[in-house]
């Protein structure tokens, strides 16, 4: 199958085997449809006039951002949207750390996060004092489970957040969130558990109201939407009790506003929507959720997994190519990530950007996984829906050619 | 693009000029490129007097863009006026290179050697 027909960048680069869907995927002609429909017949603020074109502008917003959230098996008021994955982790540290974690407190991360689920954390040490524990990982590079153990019986009560990246966007590894929250229930630690979901939304079906976490965060541009839009999943209990509090004032997300004070507004969909929203991205994110639905996810999975072990089977033949992450097939899923032995990555991507393949090459935002594993930078291909097998043959097809370079 | 990996840029990649460390009296700086993990370490000493760069060697671990480009750069900069280094330009490292242009994910490879001599000469100046 091949579904790229419906993506426009492929008319003007035909013989284009994208591989940097890590980065960021294309969009398909629905989503830029939705948004260009969107301004061009209801384009006018939202929840804020009384006229025609207010009320259709209102209207798309909303089911859009129904959709988003059905979408991803949560309620409307458990989303809330963000400019991407990086805005909805920050807006944990500032809606929700800042306000329930404090002096010593733990914070637990692993070693294979990406940047935006470090560095928020860090910057909360600074406010509130607060620890930054990372989880070490197996040689094959997952999460290891017997150190996380360790440290869940080391920090116990101190712990007040597990934060962990759900695919990572470096290694590949797919993590097994399930027996990561068992283990927090059996050692009956009572923290919140964040998610950063920017590399399993594309891939997986996620059910956030099965998942057995607080905090779920997204980017659009990563699954077919638009860029500038995103998400962050957060249980309705937090949002009730007020645990997680807003952490962007202004219009749109009060109730009323005194000289000396401000009540929010009630309604949960509104209260953490702060001046105007990007509408046309919601719009376009809507319609890649669609267009994704339409195909479903669970073929989406299988079709990625299929080019995944090809791409693992077809690199591993490359005596100078060392590939990261675990080889089993099972534990990862949508890229494949290594090192070519001599070669600066930065290089060997020149070089197949020669024949028309794009890959990610450098630290992918991963700095202290590199500095752990000792590598400067790493070469990355990462498929999506449209990627296909002969994108694959054309990557091998370029490799061959480092070495007539790089002797 | 394939114009990029020129014989040039190869060979100085490979076998880089004055690689190593400064001993004995000397300043030192380390530069990173966040965009691709490059590390470049310089040493350096001044002739105070002359205010000449009386000589520089370096270390790095990178592409063969920031690799040749520091190397072309350690060879026409020792003996030089620090306020003509200062001056040196992207345009200048182009001509050192003997490329008319680079694509903009690779000027910061280009340039990471010439950032780090400069802001390590500034910084001197400053004291």
């Amino acid at each position: 199958m091949s579904y790229k027909q419906d993506f426009p960048i492929f008319k003007t680069y035909p013989q284009l085997a994208y591989l940097d869907n890590s980065a960021t995927t294309q969009k398909p002609q629905a989503v830029l449809d939705a948004m260009n429909n969107y301004y061009a017949t209801s384009c006018a603020n939202v929840h804020r006039g009384v006229h025609l074109l207010s009320d259709l502008s209102t209207t798309a917003f909303d089911q859009s951002k129904e959709k988003i959230a059905t979408f991803f098996g949560a309620k409307n008021h458990e989303l809330i949207i963000t400019r991407n994955a990086t805005e909805a982790l920050n807006g944990i540290a500032y809606g929700w750390a800042s306000y329930n974690l404090h002096a010593e407190d733990v914070i637990l991360v692993s070693l294979m996060e990406h940047h935006a689920n470090i560095v928020p954390w860090q910057e909360l040490s600074k406010r509130n004092h607060t620890k930054l524990v990372f989880i070490n990982l197996t040689a094959d590079g997952q999460i290891d489970l017997a150190d996380f153990e360790n440290k869940l019986n080391t920090f116990k009560e101190k712990i007040k957040l597990v934060s962990l990246i759900h695919v990572s966007n470096t290694l590949g590894t797919l993590n097994p969130i399930g027996e990561i929250v068992t283990l927090i229930k059996k050692y009956k630690i009572n923290c919140r558990i964040a998610i950063d979901g920017a590399q399993s939304a594309p891939h997986l079906k996620i059910n956030f109201s099965k998942m057995g976490v607080d905090f779920y965060a997204f980017s659009g541009h990563k699954m077919l939407g638009p860029m500038g839009v995103g998400g962050l999943l957060v249980k309705e209990e937090l949002l009730q009790s007020e645990e997680m509090k807003p952490w962007l004032f202004g219009g749109g997300m009060i109730e009323s506003v005194y000289q000396d004070q401000t009540i929010f507004n009630s309604d949960l969909s509104e209260r953490f929507v702060a001046g105007t929203p990007d509408v046309a991205s919601v719009v376009g994110l809507a319609a890649a959720c669609d267009y994704l639905e339409k195909i479903g996810m669970d073929k989406i999975e299988d079709h990625e997994r299929q080019l995944t072990n090809y791409a693992l089977q077809e690199l591993s033949k490359i005596p100078e190519i060392k590939i990261i992450g675990p080889l089993d097939p099972e534990k990862r899923l949508s890229s494949v990530a290594f090192v070519y032995d001599g070669v600066h990555a930065h290089d060997v991507a020149q070089v197949l950007n020669q024949d028309e393949v794009a890959v990610r090459s450098g630290h992918h935002c991963t700095m202290p996984l590199h500095l752990s594993c000792g590598w400067v930078a790493t070469v990355r291909a990462s498929f999506s829906v449209y990627s296909t097998t002969e994108d694959i043959d054309k990557l091998i097809l370029a490799l061959k050619k480092v070495k007539t370079i790089f002797k | 693009m394939s114009d990029l990996f020129t014989q040039i840029i190869l060979d100085e990649a490979k076998n880089p000029a004055h690689y190593g460390a400064l001993t004995g009296n000397h300043l030192k700086t380390a530069k990173y490129n966040p965009s691709c993990g490059d590390m470049i370490q310089i040493t350096l000493r001044i002739d105070d007097q002359k205010q000449v760069l009386e000589d520089l060697k370096w270390t790095g671990q990178g592409c063969s863009i920031s690799m040749a480009a520091m190397s072309l750069l350690s060879q026409e900069i020792i003996g030089k006026p620090i306020t003509r280094i200062l001056q040196l330009t992207h345009r200048e490292m182009l001509g050192l290179l003997d490329l008319e242009s680079i694509a903009p994910g690779r000027l910061k490879c280009m340039m990471i050697g010439l950032t780090a001599v400069q802001n390590l000469l500034s910084e001197n100046q400053k004291k």
